[in-house]
């Protein structure tokens, strides 16, 4: 009469090679890196020193690069209506689709019936994203975008990289009262 | 019983005479896909998604509503029924809204998932959808949604064949068809109520305790068993991170069909305020290892001062230590007791005769096996006694006050408050173990949730045992339950 429930065995994941002496002894790995570090150097300040093409790197801030694809994917915006708030509704595909799993999102109750869910939290930790884009192809109502006017990552430290909804709303402002995928009751 | 043969899908198959044709299919591997059909309700046939085609019948006939018969030859997988399956979807997804993203059913929906199966179809239908309300409570505890809603009457079934409340009804006709309660009528003195949210085919009725909370993808279900009372409903526990996101029904025919009550749901979705916590002597935190010892070394001293109470929230594992540490000692006192019991003011119904049973305990029936001489609480006389071992929260404060008291419980009360050695226990979404129901069904669960800073009774037992040197019959439930 019990309801047994089944028994999952430990299983092993992982299928680990055994390692050989030339891979477990890793010195020579680690000079052959060196040298190419170092043969750069040498090479660059070359060029440098006789005003050759390509010896210095841009002095950032004050450059930034001008060739900059228009598909690049920068970092994120998220996208407003008309009267300020989040065109999200906190639907959580991007989050579930996001391979860094770097997008955090909390839903509450919106006041207006017809929009129903909105994010009360929307994070996105940029110090792990890796920038794939698969959280604007997900997106069905187009609230989120990845612009390559916003491409430039810094910040002093990694709490810093942490960027939520008030953020991501404000600091490249983009309106946009599109219906995405057709529905509309109202309309 | 009589048993008819019939062919499906070129099989041969034999069931007992009057079962419906869509049960016999299942009951031999060919699923039909279907909405307003359920197993435990009485069939409506309105959705018309399971409609099969019998041999020597002029029309497609709703698999659900068809009783079977000798010689039947049906099919359901010809291009015909597949036609039919797009045609109807087609036809029920006209006025549904699609708003998927924000829908809380989405990922567990019967309409997805039928629709990605048997049609996948794009949609031609360029009109207007029919607006209808979008937010209908239905008292506290359950949103309605009208657009999303495909009108399968499973809700409105539930609340006249299980809760017997009648409380819900179609109004309307055609595509203003909706669900509704009489003006000024909600669901909340519904015992019942959640049920038609876990039955509900599409997102239209969602409980409000979960609204918006979490994805449902995200969630992971462990079988559980309700200890909300002696009849041991059958649930999953659904959590993430650690926290109880939602309860539902586990089917079994044997016990609770695919039921169970609110007041079951709400033991765990709010979990209580008055959790015991951490591992004390003299209202002292110290070290489990020396509570143990210091514990082990007092009950080998005063055997025969001592009363052991038990509790009706312990695993039948659990009570086996308990049993054997008991013997070992020659603990002659044991008593058992209730330890929740039914007060009015908080609003909890008593008995009915559908699933909610008078004994709000999980596991008396387990205590009264275990141990067969053990004595109500009520009769003990306190004069014969110096300690007590109370296990479990709920003793009554008069029978236990002037002793020295030992109280293993996951909850505060006055008892906890007056113990000397105090241990935390857990309660049963925190542990693994079995209850046995009222009528004797033993039942397994799993442990859903880490408890936070408090101590399994199970273990407590068998480092009891060790440091009175005896050999425990089981270290775990698994080892407990081979033994046995």
């Amino acid at each position: 009469m019990a309801y047994q429930i089944p028994n999952f065995p430990d299983m092993e994941y992982v299928d680990r090679k055994k390692r050989g002496l030339t891979i477990q002894v890793y010195y020579r790995e680690i000079f052959r890196g060196v040298w190419i570090t170092t043969k750069h150097f040498f090479r660059n300040l070359w060029k440098w020193l006789t005003f050759r093409k390509g010896g210095v790197v841009i002095l950032y801030p004050e450059e930034t690069r001008a060739d900059m694809s228009p598909n690049n994917r920068g970092r994120h915006i998220l996208v407003q209506r008309s009267n300020g708030q989040p065109r999200c509704v906190a639907c959580k595909m991007c989050a579930t689709i996001c391979p860094a799993q770097c997008i955090t999102i909390e839903a509450e109750e919106s006041e207006d019936p017809k929009i129903q869910k909105r994010p009360q939290v929307f994070e996105i930790d940029l110090s792990h994203c890796i920038f794939c884009g698969f959280c604007v192809e997900a997106c069905p109502v187009d609230a989120i975008r990845m612009l390559p006017e916003t491409s430039e990552l810094v910040g002093y430290d990694r709490f810093r990289m942490v960027y939520d909804k008030e953020k991501l709303l404000s600091w490249h402002p983009t309106v946009s009262d599109d219906v995405v995928h057709g529905y509309n009751p109202n309309a | 019983m009589k048993e008819v043969t019939l062919t499906v899908d070129g099989k041969k198959i034999t069931v007992p005479a009057g079962t419906l044709l869509i049960d016999a299919c299942e009951q031999n591997g060919i699923y039909i896909p279907r909405f307003c059909y359920h197993k435990h309700l009485f069939p409506s046939g309105n959705c018309r998604m399971c409609l099969v085609t019998i041999e020597k019948n002029p029309k497609p006939q709703p698999s659900c509503m068809t009783p079977v018969a000798d010689g039947m030859v049906v099919h359901t997988n010809t291009p015909e029924v597949a036609e039919i399956r797009k045609a109807v979807l087609e036809f029920i997804l006209i006025n549904h809204p699609l708003d998927c993203p924000i829908c809380d059913k989405a990922g567990e929906c019967m309409l997805q998932d039928q629709y990605m199966e048997f049609s996948g179809d794009k949609s031609r239908f360029n009109e207007t959808k029919v607006a209808k309300e979008k937010l209908y409570h239905f008292g506290e505890k359950i949103v309605y949604d009208a657009e999303r809603c495909i009108l399968c009457s499973r809700c409105v079934r539930i609340t006249r064949e299980v809760s017997k409340t009648n409380k819900l009804g179609i109004l309307e006709r055609g595509d203003r068809s909706y669900v509704a309660l009489a003006h000024g009528d909600t669901l909340d003195d519904d015992p019942y109520a959640y049920c038609v949210t876990d039955n509900c085919p599409v997102g239209a009725l969602t409980p409000t305790y979960f609204r918006f909370k979490e994805r449902v993808w995200y969630l992971h279900k462990t079988p559980s068993v309700c200890a909300g009372c002696s009849r041991g409903c059958n649930i999953w526990i659904e959590t993430k991170d650690n926290v109880i996101y939602r309860v539902r029904p586990r089917e079994n025919d044997a016990v609770n069909k695919s039921w169970m009550c609110d007041f079951g749901r709400e033991y765990y979705i709010y979990p209580p305020k008055n959790r015991a916590a951490g591992v004390k002597i003299n209202h002292r935190a110290v070290d489990y290892g020396k509570f143990v010892s210091e514990v082990a070394s007092l009950l080998k001293e005063h055997t025969k001062e001592t009363a052991f109470v038990l509790s009706a929230y312990a695993t039948n594992e659990e009570l086996t230590l308990a049993k054997q540490l008991t013997e070992h000692l020659g603990i002659k006192g044991i008593f058992h007791k209730k330890d929740r019991v039914w007060q009015e003011s908080t609003g909890e119904i008593r008995e009915d005769d559908i699933l909610i049973k008078e004994d709000k305990t999980p596991n008396m029936a387990g205590v009264k096996n275990a141990f067969p001489d053990a004595k109500d609480i009520n009769d003990m006389v306190i004069s014969d006694f110096k300690y007590a071992v109370v296990w479990g929260p709920g003793a009554p404060l008069d029978k236990v006050s002037g002793l020295e008291l030992i109280v293993i419980s996951a909850m505060v009360d006055q008892v906890w408050d007056k113990a000397k050695y105090n241990l935390a226990g857990r309660i049963s979404a925190e542990k693994h173990g079995s209850f046995t129901n009222f009528e004797g069904i033993t039942q397994d669960f799993r442990r859903a949730i880490k408890g936070e800073n408090n101590y399994d009774e199970l273990t407590f037992f068998v480092d009891l045992l060790k440091e009175l040197g005896v050999k425990p019959i089981g270290r775990t439930v698994q080892e407990i339950q081979n033994a046995k």
